[in-house]
Order: structure tokens, then C-alpha cells, then sequence
């Protein structure tokens, strides 16, 4: 059924039905097939008219109908002020309470007017219904015109209705003013206002509370006494049955501590308990949070929750969410009672086959941290590290030797007693590719301090040429160099085969680089070059992918927001909630070419978007093809020097690796024709098994930007080294070559 | 606070969208739903999370999801409270768990209620009870008593002396009040029967049908018990620190009315565990047996006793031989679950048997653990008792009662 179908029989039903029963069933079934998506916006008239039936389930729904579909029909909007106008009249407080709410949800500049009148007269209201949503709607009248509001008698009356008797007209005034005046800042917090809302707290429902709460959190007690007061009122709240609640009052307590320092472990003592409880008694979405709160408590105190580490084990049921948090806290309360139990049960975790990889690594990462903590910890934790390695499970394994290493990083002297012995075996033993560039690694830093030492990296040099991974290479290049200088009469001739190999016959553009640098460092200066190579390195004594501390004081002064959750001080997101405005505009207008969720509608909706996807294509497109309009014209003779030609291939700030393949094969000669056709200039070329190599480098005429190439020719496949200072004209000139390669 | 509230089926198609200010567009969804089925591990996608520069908290019940569009900075849990409220509400109003189908059914209803319950972003009437006296009106009436009636309802909240989970002149006959206090048994067991670890995890909940506006005392036996305990709003936190009693006037209808942690217990567990598990190299079969046994001589009886195993993947061929009750295995997810409707008192019952692995394939590591479930009425693991139960001011016979409800929670047992 098309939807204009479906609104013609809706509008014939609407003005068939005269029983009211009847109407309101027609009325429901124009509700559910409004939230399934179907645009019913030109029913609108028909409904306004609707509207001044006197069931108030009717009109409860014909409301709902008309803000949602108010945007679309703005000239009709007009229509049903007069419905609303008399409905603010009416006797039962339910009408007028929701006549006024529809109202100034409409959010329209035109009736802003109606909007102003009625809301001062809702104020004004006999019932604390009406009057609290006439509190509320004050923010929205304020939405849509902010000098309506701000400074008038409006504001001014909603600070005196704090004070009334009926709690949530007193708690809405709270939340309107601190909304109304939130570029100043919120409302303005006295003594009195705090003393009342304090008085008075048991009344508020947790929402309410949640509020004072946050009031009280930024309010500065004017006396010692005045705090003391505080901490016993609200320290019963600490029982709350609303988790938002009992991180809210923690909040309060935690920003107390500045004034009472000698009450602080007392103060974290009371908050500790409630917390741990609602990890154990609410679900898993609640405990996330809260999760999230106990461990920044704890790295500020880490000896709070030690001896309750047993909490925070890890359980087979939790989603990986849980179990990463959990795991977070642990690595923060170790000390020395519980380390024992938790390295344990972390380890447990690690083999446990039931939780996933991406836990068992995260695990190991864990173990190293507290490795890092306290060299006390240590010996459990190399012994389960090597253990680890033994298990030959890649995943375990790579992980388990990258730790491995920054554990030798870190407690050198302990630690290689028992890994140097073993280092022979594990070369035999791992597969994965990190874990290989740790080995190697360690080999390269201490391997001279076993008599094997170099033989094992012999090992890994004989199978050089047909090591896929470009990563081992670099670490083994460097690796040979440094026990070259170690072990000498050991390692000369490994050196000179790496040398060859990665000069000669390597594909990897790095590789060779790093290579050809090597060898003429040790051709120019043998001795700097161990000075170099074996530079006296820093002790390390922190890893870095720990938190700064600074983060966490800012996250202290942020608890009970979603800083907390995403480990980001406010400021970092703050800037982008206004960017996320204009997004949404652009979203609403979208949205109201409201999608079904059945039939052509939904079809038509996915077709629009399509084509809104494929303009954005485009765009993209052509701002790239605009790009490209500045086109690369090269300087006819520009010369650089052989040793100016290498100062710049070695300094370049940056580099482009840039593959592309050929219509048709050619040979050496034509390509440099080719290229100095182009006013390409040569460098140098050459011809290594099947593959040719040429240097070559180009100026562009309107930027002077200089590049620099490596072509590495193999068949039709050829490989683009470029370098310079600029990335984005170095895409360029890539791009310059392949076209004119190919061309 | 809340800009939009989405209710989604476990296809991800929108059930209902509330919006309380402004519109949030259609295709955060889809991208949510997009991170929400990534890889396949739909429940480990964290329940806040930032898509778009927005942040969104969703919670997941009764195969629906609710997810929430949130514009300012507070505090994360009041979002999972009011999500959970709303759950809690809707459970009331449609007089039955909010699914897909009922959501659905009560539609009109269910905006009528969203709207009460949240103004402007600001969560305003959440508690059933008070909810009633703005819905309740329109719930009842046809259309044309409506018309006929001049006469309005008029709000307890406009009258003085209301409370914030109470309305005045409530009527109810018979009056009764009953309380549920359910304690949940978390506990690991070791092969040998031995308890690793344990703790109970509680809560007392409540029906109340009592008219107007009656104060309740409740004095326990032991009150050290509720020494991690979370409270209604309803009850007075003086009294309870002062006299380690419970004084309230309960809200009208359901509601829980306190929850508590405790690490002590003051009776054996009542059902005894043990087993064992092997992975058999040679024959690539699992070797297990696992025997349960009453053991307190409080319980009476003790119900719905269930063992579940859940194995390696591609296992098959279970042989199992059972004393009491019948063994499913399932080989979409490879779990054995054993059932016994009713324990023997003074016997041991047992499950003993083996399971294939698949031909191919490492043998696993890591032994599987049982999961047990159980649920004993008239028991109290805590030891917790009502001594005492006061109802003043309400001259009329009343019905009251108090059950107690030992369930397990996460009851593993490990090989």
C-alpha cells in the first residue's frame, strides 16, 4: 500500500467515525503506523481538527501526532493555537498540563508569542502538575527566544519557585535555571539555596537528588563545620537504591577531601563498599561504569580496593568490556599482599581457552605492567612470561615476547640470567613475526653475553633472502651491526652477507635503504659508527603506553561524567558537542524524509541516500581532480650533484612508496629516454638480476619542490621510492611518473 | 539530558523513537547497529560508547534493545537508571514484559508514559505509582464516560501531603502486603566439593495493596547482614542508622524495596556438587561425571535442578547414563545440559559419561566448568529473618506475608 493510499482511508475513517471509541481506535492505528515510518504529514489538518475532541486519550495522541509532523506544516501550525488556547483553559489540570507541554515542544517562532503568555500563566497554575511542566517549558521557550527569558520576570520568578512546598516544581526550577543560564556558568549557588535544597533532600525523587547532588558537588562549604555537616547528611544516601545517586554522593565526598585532607582515608573507606556492591548487584551495562569510576579511584589510591582484589576477577559470563576494566583495576591494586593471587589469576586467564585472544593478550600486557611496578613481582612474572612462550600459541606467544623484551628493558641484570640460557631455544620455538623482531631484539642488545650469541643470529641471516617480512629485516640489520662491533671475529662475515643481501637483493626500499647507510657509515667512520650503533641508552624505566598521571587528577575533578567512562578529560569532546549541532541539522533535515521501515518508502528513502552518498563521491572527486589541476611541470635542466643528490635522499622529512604496473615491458635505455623526455633527471642506473634500478629526481616549475626517485622496474611491475619534503607534491610527482611511465 | 530514545528488535529495525527535543536522524542507528553486530560479538560492544561525535547508551531486555542519544555531559548512570525505569514501567502498564509484540500493542500508551516520564531531557515521574494517577484516568475510561463525566480526577499531586512514590486516597480491598526476599548464590566449586569462593547476592521485593498512606516497621534477627545494602527511596535512612530498623510507607503496587551483598553464610550450601572431567588423548573423548546431592536438612524440597556443560566446539556423540532425570545435548552449541526435576532427599544422583571430540583438531587445554542452577523455596542462606513486621495506621485486617527464595546465581562448579 503506497502511503498516499494509506492517508486517503485514514482521512475517510477520520471523518467517518462519529462515535468516539471508534475515533480513538482510528487515532491509535494512525500512532503505530506514524512510529513504523510512514509519513502522515498530510494528515495534518485533518488532525488539528481532531484535536478538539474531549477524550484525552484521543487527545494525548493527536499531540503527539501534531509535534511530530509541527516542521512540515507550518502553515497549518497556526490552526491549532486556538485548540491549545482553550485546552490551557480547561478544568482538568491533565489537559492544561499537556496542552502546555505540546505547545512549547513545537519549538516555532511564530507562536512564540502564545508560548511566552501561557507559560507565565502555567507559573502561575493552582496545580503543581501545570506547574511543573510550565517550569520546564520555560527552557524550551527559552530555546527558541533566549531574551524572552533571560533577565525577565520569568527568570526571576523561577528562582522564588524554588522555594515552593511541591518538590519537583522546586527540584524543575533547579534544573531550568541551570540550563537557562549555562553560559554564565548554571545557577548561581548560594549558602541558602544549598541549605534549603539539603533540608529538604529526602523529598526529591533520585533525579531530583542526582541534581542537588551535582550542585553541591560545585558548591565550596564556607566552614569546616559546614562540610562535616554534609558528609553526615548525605553519607546515609551512600545506601541509595539509585546507582546515579551513590556516584553522585561519592562526588560530593571525593571534592570535600580538598577541605578536609586528615578525612580522606576515612572519607574513601565510606565510598569504597557502596561501589564494590553495585559492581556485584546490577547488571553488566551498570557495572561498566561504575567499573570505570573504581579504577580511577584506584590509581589515585591503589591500596583501597587491594584487599579485595577477588572482586574484580575476571568471570566467564562477562562481556570482553567488563573483563578489559576489570583487568585495568587489577594492574592498578597490586601491591605486595595480593600480587601473588592476582599474577595468578591473571596467568589463569591467559591459557584459559574459553575467553578470547584479544583477553589473553591483553592479560599478558597486564602481567608485564605490574612487572614494571615493583621488581619484586618480577621473578613470578619472567617465569610465566617464558612458560607463555612454550605454549606455542601464536597469539600468546607474540605477546609474551614483546613483553618479554620490555621486561629485559627493565630489570636487565634479573632478567637475562634466566632468558640467555634460553634464548637458543626459543629462536627454535617462535614463528609470528613480532615476536621474532623482539627475539632478535634481545639478541642484538645482549646476545654477546652468551657464547652462542652470534651463531643464533647467524641462524636468522642464512634465511635472509627469503624473509618476507620487511620488519625482521630492518631488526636484524640493525642486530648484526651491533654484535659486529661486540663480537667481531664472530660476526664479520654474517655482516658482510646482511650487507650484500640487503643491498643487492632486497625488494624493500627500506631495506636496501638501511643497508646502503650502514655500509657507508662503517666505510666513512668505523669507530663513530660504534658509537652510533652502541650509544649509551637511558635506563627505561616506565612503559609508555601508561596513562600520564596529570590525566587522572583532571579525571578526578571530572567523576560521575562520561570523561570517566572514556578515559578523555571533558575538554577533549567538549568542542566537538557543538561541531555534533551543526551535524545534526543536517541530520534533522534529513530525517524528515522520514524512512519506513517496510515498503517502497524505505526503498525510496535508501535510494536518496544512495544518491546523496554518490554526490558526496563526487565532490570528493573533484576536489581531488581540483588538486590535481596543479599540474607537475618540470624545470627543463635542473642538476644536482651525486653527493647533494644522496645528502637529500638521506635527509628527506619524507617518504612515498607508490606501486603501479605497465602496459608493456621495456628496457632500461627507453625508460631513461622516457624519463629525460620529461625532464626527468638521471641519477644513476643499473641492472640487478631481472630488475632495473634508476635514480632519478625532478624539479616542478611553480613550487620549486624537488623530488627524488627510486624506480625498481620487474617486468610491468614497478616500484616507487620518492622522497622530498612536501608529502602532498610527492603524491603528486608520483603520480606524474606513473602517467607518464604508462603513457 | 536524554535528546532520543530508540527501541530496537533483535533485527535492528526501530520498534519506537521518542524524541524529547529536536530529531536524531535515522542513520545513527544504522551505524550503531553496524558496531553492534561487528565480528559477530554483538554482547561485547560496551554500553556507552561515541559514534558520530554523539554519545549513546543502550541496554539490552527481554530481546529488546533500548538505546538512548544523550547531548550533555552528566552523569553516565542516571542514563542506565532511567533505561531500566522505563523497562520497569512499561512491565507495569502492559501487565506483561515489554517485547516486540507488546511494545507494539501498547504504543499509544507506551508515548504517553515516555512523556510523563521525561520532560525536556529531564527524567520528571518515573515511579509506577505516581504514573498511574496521570495515566491511570485514560487507561480505564471509554471515550464516552469520559464525555458524559464533567467531573475531573483530580491529581494527588496537587493535593498536600503526598509523597514523591505515593499518591494520597489510595483504596484497595482486601489489603495485603507481600515481601520476596530472594538471595542469589554466587559461588565456585572445586572438583572435590570443596567452596572456592562465595558470596549471595539479595533482594527483597514487594507487592503492596495497602490503602492510604500506611508507615511499615521492620525488624530483622540479625541486621549486620544488610551491611552492603542499597534502599528505596521510600525508606527513612535516619531511623535505619539510628535503630537498624526499616520504617517506610511503601509505594502502591510492585517494587523492590532493598537489595544487599553478603559474604556469610550462614547455612551449608544446600546442594552438594562434585565431579570430575578428563580429555582422553588416545580415544578423543571427554570422560566426565558430575554428582549433586541434597545436603541441608532445612530445605524441603528444592526445584528446577539443572547441570549445564558447555563443550568444545564440534563435539558429538554424547553416551551418558544418569540416576535421576534426562540429559539434552545440543550440537548447534555443543552444551549438555542435565535436568532433574526433583531431588531425592538422602540419595546421591548422578551424571556419568563421555563425549567425542572431533577427529580432527587439537585436544583443548582447558577443562569446561558446570554451570548449576537451582531454586529452593523457604530458605535464606544469610540467615536474614523477619522478626517483626509493623503496619500502623490502617485499622483494617490485613494479609501479609514473607517468603524466602535461595537461588543460584553464577554457581559454577570446576573440573
Amino acid at each position: 500500500m503506497s502511503s498516499s493510499r494509506v492517508i486517503k482511508s485514514f482521512r475517510q475513517l477520520l471523518n467517518e467515525s462519529k462515535e468516539q471509541s471508534r475515533r480513538r481506535v482510528v487515532i491509535e492505528q494512525i500512532i503505530s503506523a506514524m512510529s513504523l515510518g510512514v509519513n502522515l504529514s498530510p494528515l495534518f489538518a485533518d488532525m488539528v481538527k481532531a484535536a478538539q475532541t474531549t477524550d484525552l486519550v484521543q487527545k494525548k495522541m493527536i499531540y503527539l501526532y501534531i509535534c511530530k509532523y509541527a516542521e512540515e506544516n507550518k502553515e497549518l501550525l497556526i490552526l491549532s493555537t486556538g485548540t491549545f488556547q482553550r485546552d490551557c483553559q480547561s478544568q482538568d489540570p491533565l489537559v492544561r498540563g499537556l496542552s502546555l507541554r505540546s505547545m512549547s515542544s513545537l519549538m516555532n517562532k511564530e507562536l512564540v508569542e502564545y508560548m511566552a503568555r501561557e507559560i507565565k500563566k502555567g507559573l502561575m497554575d493552582r496545580s503543581n502538575y501545570v506547574r511543573r511542566i510550565a517550569v520546564l517549558a520555560t527552557v524550551k521557550l527559552f530555546r527558541v527566544s533566549p531574551e524572552l527569558v533571560l533577565g525577565t520576570e520569568i527568570e526571576k520568578k523561577l528562582y522564588s519557585m524554588i522555594a515552593e512546598v511541591d518538590p519537583y516544581v522546586s527540584i524543575n526550577s533547579v534544573v531550568a535555571l541551570n540550563e537557562i543560564l549555562a553560559s554564565k556558568g548554571g545557577i548561581s549557588i548560594t549558602q541558602k539555596i544549598i541549605i534549603h535544597l539539603l533540608k529538604r533532600f529526602h523529598e526529591f525523587t533520585h533525579w531530583g537528588q542526582s541534581i542537588v547532588l551535582g550542585l553541591v558537588a560545585n558548591y565550596a562549604p564556607q566552614s569546616e563545620q559546614e562540610c562535616l555537616q554534609i558528609l553526615n547528611l548525605l553519607d546515609n544516601y551512600l545506601k541509595s537504591g539509585n546507582t546515579s545517586v551513590i556516584l553522585a554522593v561519592s562526588k560530593v565526598f571525593i571534592n570535600l577531601i580538598n577541605d578536609l585532607p586528615n578525612l580522606r582515608n576515612q572519607i574513601y573507606d565510606r565510598i569504597k563498599n557502596p561501589l564494590i556492591t553495585l559492581v556485584s548487584c546490577t547488571g553488566n551495562e551498570m557495572a561498566y561504569p561504575v567499573l570505570k569510576h573504581i579504577y580511577l579511584i584506584a590509581t589515585q589510591l591503589p591500596n583501597l580496593f587491594a584487599s579485595e582484589a577477588s572482586r574484580f576477577f575476571i568471570k566467564g559470563s562477562d562481556p570482553t568490556y567488563l573483563q578489559e576494566i576489570k583487568i585495568d583495576i587489577l594492574c592498578e591494586i597490586v601491591n605486595k599482599q595480593n600480587f601473588k593471587q592476582i599474577i595468578f589469576a591473571l596467568a589463569s586467564y591467559v591459557i584459559n581457552s574459553s575467553l578470547n585472544e584479544q583477553i589473553s593478550s591483553y592479560c599478558i600486557r597486564a602481567i608485564g605492567k605490574i612487572a614494571s611496578q615493583l621488581s619484586s613481582y618480577f621473578d613470578m612474572v619472567i617465569d610465566y612470561l617464558m612458560e607463555f612462550i612454550e605454549l606455542d600459541i601464536p597469539h600468546i606467544v607474540e605477546a609474551s615476547m614483546i613483553i618479554l623484551k620490555d621486561v629485559i628493558r627493565l630489570f636487565p641484570e634479573q632478567s637475562l640470567e634466566i632468558v640467555l640460557p634460553e634464548l637458543k631455544r626459543l629462536s627454535e620455538i617462535i614463528h609470528t613475526e613480532e615476536a621474532k623482531v623482539s627475539l632478535i631484539w634481545i639478541l642484538g642488545e645482549f646476545g654477546e653475553k652468551i657464547d652462542e650469541g652470534p651463531y643464533i643470529l647467524e641462524k636468522f641471516v642464512e634465511t635472509f633472502s627469503e624473509e618476507s617480512s620487511e620488519k625482521i629485516k630492518l631488526e636484524l640489520l640493525t642486530s648484526v651491526l651491533k654484535m659486529f662491533f661486540k663480537r667481531p671475529p664472530e660476526s664479520k662475515k654474517m655482516l658482510g652477507v646482511i650487507l650484500h643481501e640487503a643491498t643487492e637483493n632486497s625488494n624493500e626500499p627500506d631495506v636496501i635503504d638501511r643497508g646502503l647507510f650502514y655500509y657507508r657509515l662503517i666505510s666513512t667512520d668505523i669507530n663513530k659508527t660504534k658509537s652510533i650503533v652502541l650509544y649509551e641508552k637511558e635506563k627505561f624505566t616506565r612503559f609508555t603506553e601508561n596513562d600520564p598521571l596529570e590525566l587522572f587528577e583532571i579525571l578526578m575533578d571530572e567523576f560521575n561524567t562520561f570523561s570517566v567512562v572514556y578515559k578523555k578529560p571533558y575538554d577533549q569532546f567538549k568542542r566537538i558537542l557543538h561541531k555534533n549541532e551543526e551535524e545534526e541539522e543536517e541530520e534533522e533535515e534529513d530525517s524528515s524524509t522520514d524512512s519506513s521501515s517496510f515498503s517502497e518508502e524505505e526503498l525510496l528513502d535508501q535510494i536518496q541516500q544512495n544518491v546523496n552518498d554518490l554526490d558526496i563521491n563526487q565532490q570528493n572527486q573533484n576536489q581531488q581532480n581540483s588538486q590535481e589541476e596543479q599540474e607537475i611541470e618540470l624545470v627543463p635542466k635542473f642538476n644536482l650533484e651525486p653527493s647533494e643528490f644522496q645528502n637529500k635522499w638521506m635527509n628527506s622529512s619524507h617518504n612515498l612508496n607508490f606501486d603501479f604496473e605497465l602496459d608493456e615491458e621495456l628496457d632500461k635505455e627507453s625508460f631513461e629516454e622516457i624519463l629525460k623526455e620529461n625532464n626527468f633527471q638521471v641519477m644513476a642506473s643499473g641492472l640487478i638480476q631481472s630488475t632495473i634500478k634508476i635514480f632519478c629526481y625532478g624539479k616542478d616549475i611553480s613550487s620549486n619542490q624537488i623530488g627524488l626517485f627510486q624506480l625498481l622496474i620487474t617486468g610491468v611491475n614497478v616500484k616507487l621510492n620518492a622522497k622530498g619534503t612536501n608529502p602532498q607534491f610527492l603524491k603528486l610527482f608520483a603520480e606524474y611518473i606513473a602517467t607518464v611511465l604508462t603513457e | 539530558m536524554i535528546k532520543s530514545l530508540f527501541i530496537l528488535n533483535t533485527g535492528g529495525d526501530i520498534v519506537l523513537e521518542k524524541h524529547w527535543q529536536g530529531r536524531t536522524g535515522r542513520n545513527i542507528i544504522s551505524q550503531f547497529w553496524n558496531e553492534l553486530t561487528k565480528g559477530n560479538r554483538t554482547k561485547d560492544l560496551p554500553p556507552i560508547i561515541r559514534i558520530r561525535r554523539q554519545t549513546l547508551i543502550y541496554i539490552r531486555k527481554y530481546n529488546l534493545l533500548y538505546l538512548v542519544v544523550a547531548d550533555q555531559d552528566t552523569s553516565p548512570l542516571m542514563f542506565i537508571e532511567f533505561l531500566n525505569r522505563v523497562i520497569e514501567v512499561f512491565s507495569n502498564f502492559f501487565s506483561t514484559e515489554p517485547t516486540e509484540t507488546s511494545v507494539k500493542e501498547n504504543l499509544p500508551k507506551a508515548f504517553e508514559l515516555l512523556g510523563e516520564m521525561m520532560d525536556n531531557v529531564f527524567p520528571v515521574t518515573t515511579e509506577s505509582s505516581m504514573l498511574r494517577d496521570m495515566i491511570g484516568a485514560t487507561m480505564k475510561s471509554t471515550p464516552n464516560t469520559i464525555e458524559n463525566s464533567k467531573k475531573f480526577a483530580t491529581l494527588s499531586s496537587d493535593q498536600v501531603g503526598g509523597l514523591p512514590w505515593r499518591r494520597k486516597n489510595i483504596k484497595h480491598s482486601p489489603n495485603e502486603i507481600f515481601f520476596d526476599v530472594i538471595e542469589s548464590i554466587n559461588a565456585t566449586i572445586e572438583r572435590s566439593g570443596k567452596c572456592l569462593n562465595s558470596e549471595i547476592i539479595s533482594k527483597i521485593n514487594c507487592e503492596c495493596k495497602l490503602s492510604g498512606m500506611p508507615t511499615l516497621t521492620m525488624v530483622f534477627n540479625n541486621s549486620s547482614i544488610l551491611e552492603d545494602v542499597s534502599f528505596h527511596q521510600c525508606i527513612n535512612l535516619d531511623t535505619w542508622e539510628r535503630r537498624k530498623i526499616l520504617d517506610f510507607i511503601p509505594p502502591d503496587g510492585q517494587f523492590e524495596l532493598l537489595t544487599y551483598r553478603s559474604n556469610r553464610m550462614q547455612t551449608q550450601i544446600p546442594l552438594y556438587t562434585s565431579g570430575r572431567f578428563n580429555w582422553s588423548k588416545k580415544k578423543r573423548r571427554g570422560k566426565f561425571e558430575v554428582i549433586l546431592q541434597l545436603r541441608n536438612s532445612l530445605v524441603k524440597s528444592i526445584e528446577n535442578v539443572s547441570v549445564l556443560i558447555p563443550l568444545a566446539q564440534g563435539c558429538s556423540s554424547p553416551s551418558i547414563k544418569t540416576t535421576n532425570g534426562a540429559v539434552f545435548f545440543n550440537d548447534q552449541t555443543f552444551e549438555l545440559k542435565w535436568e532433574i526435576k526433583k531431588m531425592p532427599k538422602n540419595k546421591e544422583v548422578s551424571m556419568k559419561g563421555s563425549i567425542k571430540l572431533p577427529s580432527k583438531g587439537s585436544i583443548p587445554r582447558e577443562k569446561p566448568v558446570a554451570i548449576i542452577t537451582f531454586s529452593i523455596e523457604g530458605l535464606c542462606m544469610s540467615g536474614l529473618k523477619v522478626t517483626n513486621l509493623n503496619i500502623s495506621k490502617l485499622k483494617k485486617k490485613i494479609f501479609k506475608g514473607v517468603k524466602f527464595i535461595s537461588k543460584s546465581g553464577n554457581f559454577t562448579l570446576k573440573f
